[in-house]
């Protein structure tokens, strides 16, 4: 499990261990996909060292967006539409909780689906 | 743009409708310090879908009151007469610009979904800074993009390439808007207020709501629809002619003193609120 300095990384190298900023914030998942995005939104909150698990991550069965839950792939789709402001804390912190509601949501319609099925 | 094609351009977005009569003369009302809420209460029993709106609106988790309001004076005595003229004037204001295509329909609602969620999250950001003025902030948030109305009702072609140069430009409509017609729809959106003689406040808010700092004394009103409006962007409720969430800024969130803490459980009332409002509003 290699640690990387962060000039090292390179998109699509899977991340061996989550990233959180210095105030616990997740700023990416454990076993997710390393993408110029995430590496942008590690530099704005200043992480230096990333520990990374392998090279690209097509290799690995675990990675991809199916893999990644529901909240991240919510997450990847609100990324777009952050664009460059990504490279802003707030704007991250933003995206973030806006992601986490927005699957809170979905995974209660989901629920109350199964109920009613 | 031309000068001669910016002066047509003026002449027919200038063309525009007046309030409703009912509207106007509770407006009236409101500024008169004889009236009383058995005066305003009869002007508005005579219009039934304003009756209807005003009642629904009073039931709905906006006030949250714990018994039911039955009956008009009932509820402006509990709301209060520049509460009632707000709420009234925002909920016609749609009505004044029908679109006649499905596709124009279409885009107004989306319009309507968006232009509520930033209102209800504009009330929601008041409640955590204990703002005293929760309804106005409502109001200011429904109408902030009330200039995308305009453009959508009187410059249809503008409008369809406008969406189109952001969508495919990945830019913000705003920048788009100048692009395209020289201005922006906070622009339109101030001449519409000037001309329906709306106060100065909600007119400089809904001018300002993307550059809040420079709305003087109502930066901070301004900053809050400005945040409301990013904030139901990045949820996804509506849309507002383009999929971008623009850039946060810095100085309007400092003024506004708030904790990235409290992101969360704002965005969490918005979606809470969002189904309920918007069913009791339309």
């Amino acid at each position: 499990m290699p640690i990387l300095n962060l000039d090292d990384v390179k998109a699509g190298m899977t991340l061996a261990e989550a990233v959180r900023n210095h105030q616990d914030q997740l700023l990416l998942e454990g076993g997710r996909r390393i993408t110029e995005k995430s590496i942008r939104i590690f530099k704005s909150w200043g992480i230096r060292r990333v520990a990374v698990k392998s090279g690209p991550a097509g290799d690995d069965p675990g990675d991809g967006v199916a893999a990644a839950g529901l909240a991240t792939a919510i997450e990847e789709g609100l990324g777009a539409r952050f664009g460059d402001g990504l490279t802003d804390p707030l704007m991250v912190a933003i995206m973030q909780a806006a992601g986490r509601q927005l699957a809170a949501r979905q995974k209660k319609k989901k629920k109350t689906g199964d109920v009613r099925s | 743009m031309s000068e001669a094609d910016l002066k047509r351009l003026i002449a027919r977005v200038e063309d525009l409708p007046t309030l409703p009569r009912t509207v106007l003369r509770i407006t009236e009302m409101v500024n008169d310090p004889r009236a009383s809420a058995r005066d305003l209460s009869r002007i508005i029993t005579d219009d039934q879908v304003l009756t209807a709106r005003l009642l629904k609106l009073v039931n709905s988790s906006f006030y949250g009151f714990p018994q039911r309001v039955a009956t008009v004076t009932g509820a402006i005595v509990l709301i209060g007469f520049d509460a009632i003229r707000n709420l009234l004037l925002t909920t016609s204001v749609f009505d004044l610009f029908p679109s006649r295509t499905v596709k124009g329909r279409r885009l107004q609602e989306a319009l309507w979904d968006h232009s509520l969620g930033c209102a209800i999250g504009a009330k929601a950001i008041g409640e955590v800074l204990r703002h005293e003025k929760l309804e106005e902030l409502f109001v200011a948030g429904l109408l902030h993009d009330i200039g995308k109305i305009v453009e959508m009702a009187r410059l249809p072609d503008e409008f369809e390439r406008i969406t189109v140069r952001a969508r495919e430009g990945r830019m913000l409509i705003a920048a788009a808007e100048t692009e395209i017609l020289g201005c922006t729809h906070a622009e339109i959106g101030r001449l519409l207020l000037d001309r329906w003689k709306l106060p100065v406040k909600l007119m400089t808010t809904i001018a300002f709501h993307h550059a809040p700092l420079a709305a003087g004394g109502f930066a901070l009103e301004t900053s809050i629809v400005h945040l409301a409006d990013i904030l139901t962007r990045a949820l996804q409720l509506g849309s507002g002619g383009d999929d971008q969430v623009p850039m946060l800024d810095t100085s309007a969130w400092e003024l506004l003193r708030l904790k990235t803490s409290s992101l969360e459980p704002i965005m969490s009332a918005m979606l809470d609120e969002f189904g309920d409002i918007s069913a009791f509003l339309r």
